[in-house]
């Protein structure tokens, strides 16, 4: 009886949103971002630390912004694709969504520790204070918080689609932080990032532009990379009972 | 840059590329940690399993 049901099962293709069907562009794609955020960081850095100018009023401190702004960048942006991703795996009972908000967090998290540490160590010599309770830096580090939950929830619920259904709820409300980060930036006068900053000095713009954009693009190529690191895991973990797990363990893939 | 302004530029950037690096070998390691036990799982490679005769695996005991 379970064979004649198996035959008459029709054949589907795998397709890439399927988790079966995701695995062999993981497995190509990594090493290339990786090399990709390597070249871009490495560029990034260079012209950070060694080709900017010295700022007029900031001086070298200044050169902190070449890894606190992408930073920021990346832990904000990185919050609404996991938001986006946890909504689509909530609302479209999509399983590789919801794996992928699960899969960006520690990396989020990472960056939006990175943020808040470079940013006082910016603060210290600007400021004279490692911390100042203004709303960007409130902002940021509850969006840390945030990232910790979606974090502790994966790690303490064992039903994968119980926890799948927490974060969707916590990304999804917790979302609403995001334009008070991107507000605060323009709102709120005391920061280290002066909007003006890159504007004072012409011959700085084009470095400061170009520094900043490839750490930046660095960034995301590194969270892209870790991201679909992890999502393998997690797809091979959830699935780990499927006959494809164990022919894709046994085959080395 | 001299003094502590190196100290905060430096450890900026040094702290950055640790907790990059940092993250990238867990996440190596965790997953050759998974690999590890899935192959236990099912039953490939796992370092005390004995290895399979070429006459494909015994029968069971007959009972008596």
């Amino acid at each position: 009886m379970d064979s004649s049901l198996a035959t008459t099962e029709p054949f589907r293709w795998p397709s890439r949103g399927s988790p079966q069907g995701f695995l062999p562009l993981v497995h190509r794609l990594v090493p290339w971002l990786a090399a990709g955020a390597l070249a871009c960081c490495a560029l990034g850095f260079c012209v950070g630390l060694l080709v900017a100018p010295v700022d007029a009023r900031h001086g070298d401190v200044h050169r902190i912004i070449y890894i606190h702004v992408p930073a920021t960048w990346m832990s904000v942006l990185i919050f609404m694709l996991l938001a986006f991703c946890a909504g689509v795996g909530r609302f479209g009972n999509v399983r590789l969504a919801a794996m992928m908000a699960q899969a960006l967090a520690p990396t989020g998290a990472m960056f939006a520790f990175m943020a808040l540490w470079t940013g006082s160590l910016w603060g210290k010599p600007i400021w004279g204070a490692w911390w100042v309770w203004d709303l960007r830096l409130a902002a940021d580090l509850v969006l840390m918080a945030l990232y910790l939950a979606i974090i502790a929830v994966h790690a303490g619920i064992d039903d994968a689609r119980r926890a799948d259904t927490l974060v969707a709820t916590i990304a999804l409300a917790g979302s609403a932080i995001v334009p008070a980060i991107l507000a605060s930036t323009v709102l709120w006068p005391a920061l280290p990032v002066d909007p003006a900053l890159p504007l004072r000095e012409s011959g700085g713009r084009a470095a400061l532009l170009v520094g900043l954009l490839a750490v930046g693009a660095g960034f995301w190529l590194y969270s892209s990379a870790t991201a679909l690191l992890r999502l393998r895991g997690i797809i091979l973990e959830r699935e780990r009972q499927s006959d494809w797990v164990a022919t894709c363990v046994r085959d080395g893939r | 840059m001299i003094g502590d302004t190196a100290l905060y530029v430096w450890g900026s950037y040094a702290m950055g590329i640790a907790l990059v690096l940092t993250e990238w070998v867990l996440l190596l390691l965790r997953d050759k940690a998974i690999r590890g036990h899935l192959g236990w799982l099912h039953g490939y490679g796992h370092p005390a399993a004995p290895p399979e005769s070429p006459a494909g695996p015994a029968a069971p005991a007959e009972k008596a």
